[in-house]
């Protein structure tokens, strides 16, 4: 920023340099500008030649016998001449290196004078100052923190660039009011404030006031201004590795703490983003920091450790999940994994591999890959959330690989040939485990440990298989048969689903041990609907998103008759809204409290529900049920407003006085959230979490009760399919080394698939192509049916867009 | 004035400005260093000295933070150990541990400091930031490995020496020592003056041994091997066996020399008395023929380079005069080698010094002039002391011998050699006696004596006026008078010059530690002999007169020309 001072208002700088000299009685100053900054340079040159000519430099100035000039010095452009006596020694013309203070510059300073030291941007404000007054000035910022900072508004935000802001603007206004929020409508992650020797700022304090008090206080620093956004592709170990990084190249060399600790700081941070890191890594970053902090000469050493504090501060867990889980959440360290789209994946699916072999039109093998880590494509293949798509680096030059609907073509073209592919099983082990709930993360789990040798029971309350995939999900969405024929997939392998049986009153697991079940896996789900909590909710017309989609998908609700609201911005308030449509109601709305990009369902759907004439009012929330006649009759609403971020990141509605209204509804559901129903628990063992779900050891699985183990919604909460097929992946291998076995998910293919040579046009890989969409069926067709919305891609469509894959899992060899 | 402060909590008085390194010695407490070295560095940098001070927030560096009246410091908290510590910690994961085969091992700053600090372990290792072995130079040896950027030998170069030959190179882990574009230091204009190599703490700047080549020679039967030492030596050898500095341990070093091996101990001393005569007529003939005025002595082959890179437009300054060792190896390979019937091929002469630009002043090419090589190896001070330890000689235990004839016998004049302010007074000495054929009264000039930098006198001498001298040693020394020469500002007849601060007693082969007290101790005990010595100027020694008889003929004669005097060659500065 102080560059752009030099180059926009030079005048400024030159008026307060000569002020400050007339105050403290200097005769010389010096402008140290870096020589990559030419125009800056240039126009400083033309502003002091005029400001010569004008006499307000030289001799006499003002034809006072006041003297003062002011020299240009060009600087190699070295970080640590930023400090000051760092500064003075370059100005000198010798190497920049600090020197230890006191003495200081006011006492001794350039040249051995004393000198006034002051940065560009400080300068430029004193002619405001002088002009205005002091109480001007003081009107902007905070108590301690003055006046106005130019801020380096850099990173994920939409808009980059200098943003001037009174001192003590909340921290959240600058990013997303100013900064016009994450690019890609990406999530926030931190904030790096002060440039690389600055600290991050994570999420849960986006309210912080940007002023000198409270960003110290989080352990950052407002430092020159420097503002660099991060968003969820942030790597927080990463991130504190390029400033380490920066920070070590750009140490003078001077000191030891500094010129080696930064270094010996900088290889623990490669090991560990390499997958190399070992636990004690982390002590010993600390230990080094603390020491660097404490003894390094100059402030850019004792400050350069302030990434990595900073980042261990807020984002342990990440150093954590390198070191202990070789995972990278955000997708960065690729040492880690083979590609990000596999990366990200909670089911570990190899997207990548079969992405592959489907451009190649090798169909078969590409759902023996998918088959290894996930029974259920053909329903992922449409409903998934597709985490892995959100990282694909095709992105960075057009669109990414549509990796959904690829593998739902996969599977379709599977589900259509006969036979259907069988993944392999390994011999049986002799031994019993019994599953609790057919949802995503029961059978998921069935389903790997029937491969992995074991006889399997899943004890379902519902008559169906499948839970919230067939109770919860419409038709529309996931046609039943496609759904059934993925289930039969699984039962082919052995697996037995015993239906109405309701853990806790039917069965118990001191029962299934009692018959001879070596472990139990409890995937109960989240089937309970959250409560308003607003007055008139037990209302008859009134019902929650759970109930009301199990009813219509179990065909216990036909029909719905006039107007329906729906509260609630999830998947599940869209699936009751398309569903009550579809049902034959007369119109539909969802009232939701936030704005719509704060709406947790996909966008997709939301697209899609709007297309289908569904209203969506955002910024309202109810504040009671209107009865009419001992029936729903509509919702009192307000119309909210956005205030503070909360711990998430979101702004918090906040009711707008006196803006109620009321919103005519036949019928309300409400869909604002689920939560496990853990009634089965009987006390013993198993316990529940502050949470209100299972709690268990996240990387097993485990309950605290000996072979009971708990996998999906009702461990996580409402979550998404392929997490809950994760879930009973990892709880499945868990149970087998439980048992005794190897506890190894299969992964037969990825070292061929790693190395295939793959035919592509190379042309066509780097031009600019979107990807291919599949065809919905138009909304006309749609109405008063269930009938699937989107049609999946041809055999063509699909291979063109696999096509576009960049093979990033390709690996240079040396 | 006087200021009141605590350390450790005992309340001290200092003067104000006083470092807190300073002060706390002065309490009692022992503050530990590494990259600190009185009279030439305090710039903070090792962050070894780092104490706490009241109301500071970051831990200062005692060697260069002056007290403050009323300050509390702390000097021993757990903050300030581990701070310290960890500055050792860091240098030592960046360190290559060659301590048993080190040429420093068991002299080493830093191997003291990791025992003093209670180093046990290396918590911390990774890359070794590395370097080369820099063997272009016959005089220093610089393994850059060991190196732990103290920066004492860059500025010792730059500000005593104004040489710098090295300096600070790259940034961060980087970081090196180096001569500019990281050019071989034989390439640069290094005075080879090894001032560097005396204030290394570690192995990271030796001299470059020929103890093995002096071995093999000793081991030849076909070689005669001629030692001789330089007055300067024998002041300070002893500090390598536990002598305090200053000991003249001339007899035991003799002993130990022919317990070696040697077949002849000459001394460079006897040459230093030839040196005087030759000078001596040299600087009486440009006086009285109006040659170039002021002349300045040549015996110190550092301040011979630095002339040459820095000024070879005043090379004609200089006497001609060959330095003393070089006058001697000359010699034993024709007057010694004649008069004992040796072929002079079969003649090996070793020098030992307290200099390092003596190993390459003895490979000059202009040092050929007996027909051989006039000087084969020369061995430092600290080399000639390992020898003797690898022979496993009782230093202590030995009795005292004296030099062997025709090359050892030698006078005050000489042995003063040593101190800056030496060569001048012996000069002074001879020089009045020969221009009036008068007998002085005192023999001793004391205004040229001293570790001021740049010290002049002026003597009255009949039938010429005032003789107008200065002596400079410590080459930035040198540099002032080489700009007031420049400048026609040096009004003086004759200028003696040493590289070396002190003279050749704080010479670049001298045993560490090098210091002013260190040095004056050792000029004292140079000073000492001359005054016990029968002779104290050197037209008085007689073998100099039988030589001149016998063999040279006189001062500046057809083979005193040949043989004892030389010319020199400007070089770039670059």
């Amino acid at each position: 920023m102080d560059r752009s001072v030099l180059e926009g208002d030079p005048h400024s700088v030159i008026e307060a340099m000569a002020i400050a000299a007339y105050a403290i009685g200097a005769q010389q100053g010096y402008v140290y500008v870096r020589a990559e900054y030419p125009l800056a340079i240039e126009r400083l040159n033309w502003a002091i030649g005029q400001a010569r000519e004008y006499k307000f430099l030289g001799k006499n100035i003002l034809e006072t016998d006041f003297n003062f000039d002011l020299e240009i010095r060009i600087g190699a452009g070295a970080f640590v001449c930023g400090e000051e006596t760092a500064l003075m020694i370059s100005i000198e013309g010798k190497r920049g290196e600090p020197r230890p203070r006191p003495p200081f510059p006011v006492v001794k300073g350039l040249f051995n004078a004393p000198t006034l030291l002051n940065n560009v941007e400080t300068y430029a404000n004193i002619p405001a100052i002088i002009n205005n007054g002091a109480a001007w000035y003081a009107q902007y910022g905070t108590e301690k923190s003055k006046g106005t900072k130019v801020f380096a508004l850099a990173g994920a935000v939409n808009n980059t660039g200098l943003v001037e802001v009174p001192m003590g603007t909340p921290l959240g206004d600058i990013v997303f009011n100013i900064g016009g929020g994450i690019k890609g409508g990406k999530k926030y992650k931190a904030a790096q404030l002060g440039g690389p020797s600055g600290g991050c700022i994570p999420i849960d304090h986006l309210n912080v006031p940007v002023d000198y008090e409270s960003v110290a206080e989080l352990g950052a620093i407002v430092g020159s201004g420097g503002l660099i956004v991060a968003d969820e592709d942030t790597c927080m170990v990463d991130f504190a590795r390029f400033f380490l990084d920066f920070i070590q190249h750009e140490s003078c060399g001077k000191c030891p703490p500094c010129r080696i600790g930064t270094k010996r700081m900088l290889e623990i941070l490669r090991r560990i983003t390499h997958g190399e890191g070992k636990p004690e890594d982390i002590d010993d970053l600390i230990e080094l920091a603390t020491r660097i902090k404490d003894s390094a000469l100059c402030g850019l050493g004792q400050t350069a450790p302030n990434p990595i504090l900073s980042t261990l501060q807020y984002f342990k867990h990440e150093y954590m999940e390198h070191i202990e889980d070789k995972h990278c959440r955000a997708g960065v360290c690729s040492a880690l994994f083979d590609a990000p789209c596999q990366n990200a994946c909670p089911a570990d699916q190899n997207a990548w591999g079969y992405v592959t072999l489907i451009s190649e039109g090798r169909m078969k093998e590409a759902i023996a890959v998918i088959k290894e880590s996930n029974p259920f494509p053909a329903t992922l293949g449409r409903v998934c959330v597709h985490p892995c798509e959100a990282k694909c680096r095709r992105a960075q030059i057009d669109a990414p690989i549509s990796i959904c609907s690829l593998k739902r073509y996969a599977a379709d073209v599977d589900m259509k040939s006969h036979p259907r592919y069988k993944p392999p099983v390994e011999e049986p082990k002799g031994k019993k485990v019994a599953v609790i709930g057919a949802g995503p993360a029961g059978l998921a789990g069935a389903y790997f440990l029937a491969l992995k040798g074991y006889g399997v029971t899943v004890f379902e309350a519902l008559p169906v298989a499948g839970g919230m995939l067939a109770v919860g999900i419409p038709d529309y969405r996931l046609p039943r048969d496609i759904l059934e024929s993925e289930v039969k997939s699984i039962t082919d392998l052995g697996v037995e689903i015993k239906y109405n049986m309701a853990f806790g009153k039917d069965i118990t697991a001191e029962k299934l041990f009692g018959e001879g079940y070596s472990a139990i896996l409890v995937a109960t789900g989240a089937h309970k609907g959250q409560k308003l909590n607003v007055p008139g909710e037990e209302t008859p017309g009134v019902l929650d998103g759970v109930t009301f989609l199990r009813d219509v998908n179990l065909g216990k609700t036909l029909k719905v008759e006039g107007k329906v609201a729906v509260i609630g911005g999830g998947n599940v308030a869209i699936d009751a809204a398309r569903a009550a449509l579809r049902l034959g109601a007369n119109e539909v709305s969802i009232l939701y409290r936030r704005e719509r990009s704060d709406m947790p369902a996909y966008v997709e759907e939301i697209d899609e529900a709007e297309n289908e004439g569904i209203a969506i009012h955002t910024l309202t929330a109810p504040l009671s049920i209107v009865a009419k006649g001992g029936k729903a009759a509509g919702v009192e609403c307000s119309r909210m407003s956005l205030g503070k971020f909360d711990k998430g990141g979101r702004r918090t509605p906040q009711a707008i006085p006196g803006s109620d209204f009321v919103v005519d509804a036949d019928m309300v559901i409400a869909a604002i959230g689920q939560i496990p129903d853990l009634s089965w628990m009987n006390g013993d063992g198993v316990k529940a979490d502050r949470a209100g779900t299972v709690e268990v050891n996240m990387k097993t699985l485990a309950t605290g009760a000996a072979g009971i183990f708990a996998a999906g919604d009702n461990v996580r909460g409402p979550a998404t399919v392929v997490e809950a097929v994760g879930d009973g992946k990892m709880a499945a291998m868990a149970i087998d080394e439980y048992l005794g076995g190897d506890g190894k998910a299969p992964n037969a293919f990825r070292d061929e698939l790693v190395n295939m040579v793959v035919s592509y046009d190379e042309a066509a890989y780097q031009k600019e192509l979107g990807r291919a969409d599949m065809p919905h069926l138009p909304v006309s067709k749609r109405e008063r049916n269930f009938n699937e919305v989107v049609l999946g891609y041809d055999e063509r469509a699909a291979v063109e867009e696999a096509k576009r894959c960049l093979h990033c899992y390709v690996r240079q060899t040396e | 004035m006087m200021i009141n402060i605590t350390i450790d909590g005992r309340p001290v008085e200092v003067e104000e400005g006083t470092t807190i390194l300073n002060a706390a010695a002065k309490a009692k407490v022992r503050i530990p260093t590494l990259c600190y070295l009185p009279e030439v560095q305090a710039i903070g940098a090792c962050r070894v000295c780092l104490v706490e001070v009241e109301g500071n927030r970051t831990l200062q560096a005692a060697c260069v933070a002056p007290v403050a009246n009323g300050q509390v410091i702390h000097t021993n908290t757990e903050r300030v150990r581990k701070a310290r510590r960890f500055s050792v910690e860091m240098l030592l994961s960046n360190h290559p541990f060659e301590c048993l085969s080190c040429a420093k091992n068991l002299h080493c700053d830093l191997q003291s400091l990791a025992y003093d600090l209670g180093i046990r372990e290396i918590r911390f290792s990774g890359e070794k930031s590395g370097g080369r072995i820099d063997e272009s130079s016959p005089s220093i040896r610089r393994d850059q490995n060991k190196c732990i950027l103290c920066r004492r030998c860059v500025t010792v170069c730059q500000e005593i020496q104004s040489v710098t030959a090295l300096y600070m190179q790259g940034r961060g882990f980087e970081t090196r020592v180096e001569p500019a574009f990281d050019r071989d230091i034989n390439d640069v204009a290094c005075t080879n003056c090894g001032q560097c190599s005396i204030v290394c703490p570690v192995g990271a700047i030796t001299e470059k041994e020929y103890i093995d080549d002096v071995w093999a020679a000793l081991n030849d039967p076909t070689k005669f091997v001629v030692i001789q030492d330089a007055p300067a030596v024998r002041a300070a050898l002893g500090e390598e066996f536990g002598y305090p500095p200053g000991t003249l341990v001339t007899g035991k070093m003799l002993a130990a020399a022919r317990r070696l091996g040697f077949d002849r101990v000459f001394d460079t001393n006897f040459a230093a008395d030839l040196t005087i005569l030759e000078e001596g007529t040299e600087l009486l003939t440009r006086v009285k023929k109006g040659g170039v005025l002021p002349m300045i002595t040549s015996c110190s082959p550092g301040w011979i380079k630095f002339i040459e890179h820095f000024y070879p437009e005043l090379l004609d300054h200089l006497s001609t005069c060959k330095s003393p060792h070089m006058m001697l190896g000359a010699l034993a390979k024709t007057y010694f080698a004649q008069k004992v019937g040796i072929d002079p091929k079969d003649i090996v002469v070793v020098s030992v010094m307290p200099c390092t630009a003596k190993k390459f002043e003895c490979n000059r090419p202009e040092m050929y002039d007996s027909g051989y090589k006039d000087v084969d190896y020369v061995l430092t001070t600290r080399e000639f002391a390992k020898m003797i330890k690898q022979a496993g000689i009782d230093f202590e235990g030995l009795p005292d011998e004296s030099y062997d004839d025709p090359l050892g016998e030698y006078t005050g004049a000489a042995t003063i050699f040593g101190a800056t302010g030496g060569v001048m007074e012996a000069a002074l000495r001879t020089a009045y006696e020969v221009a009036t054929g008068k007998t002085l009264e005192s023999v001793e000039f004391t205004g040229v004596r001293g570790l001021d930098g740049i010290k002049e006198a002026t003597v009255p001498v009949d039938g010429i006026g005032d003789v107008r001298v200065a002596v400079a040693h410590g080459l930035g020394n040198a540099r002032k008078l080489l700009e007031r020469i420049k400048k026609g500002e040096a009004n003086y007849h004759f200028i003696e010059v040493m590289a070396c601060p002190g003279g050749c007693v704080g010479g670049g082969g001298q045993p560490i530690p090098v210091n002013n007290e260190i040095r004056s101790l050792r000029a004292q005990a140079l000073y000492n002999e001359d005054c016990a010595l029968t002779h104290r100027k050197s037209h008085d020694n007689p073998s100099i007169k039988k030589i001149y008889e016998e063999y040279l003929g006189q001062p500046l004669g057809e083979r005193s020309h040949h043989l004892l005097h030389t010319h020199y060659t400007p070089r770039s500065k670059f």
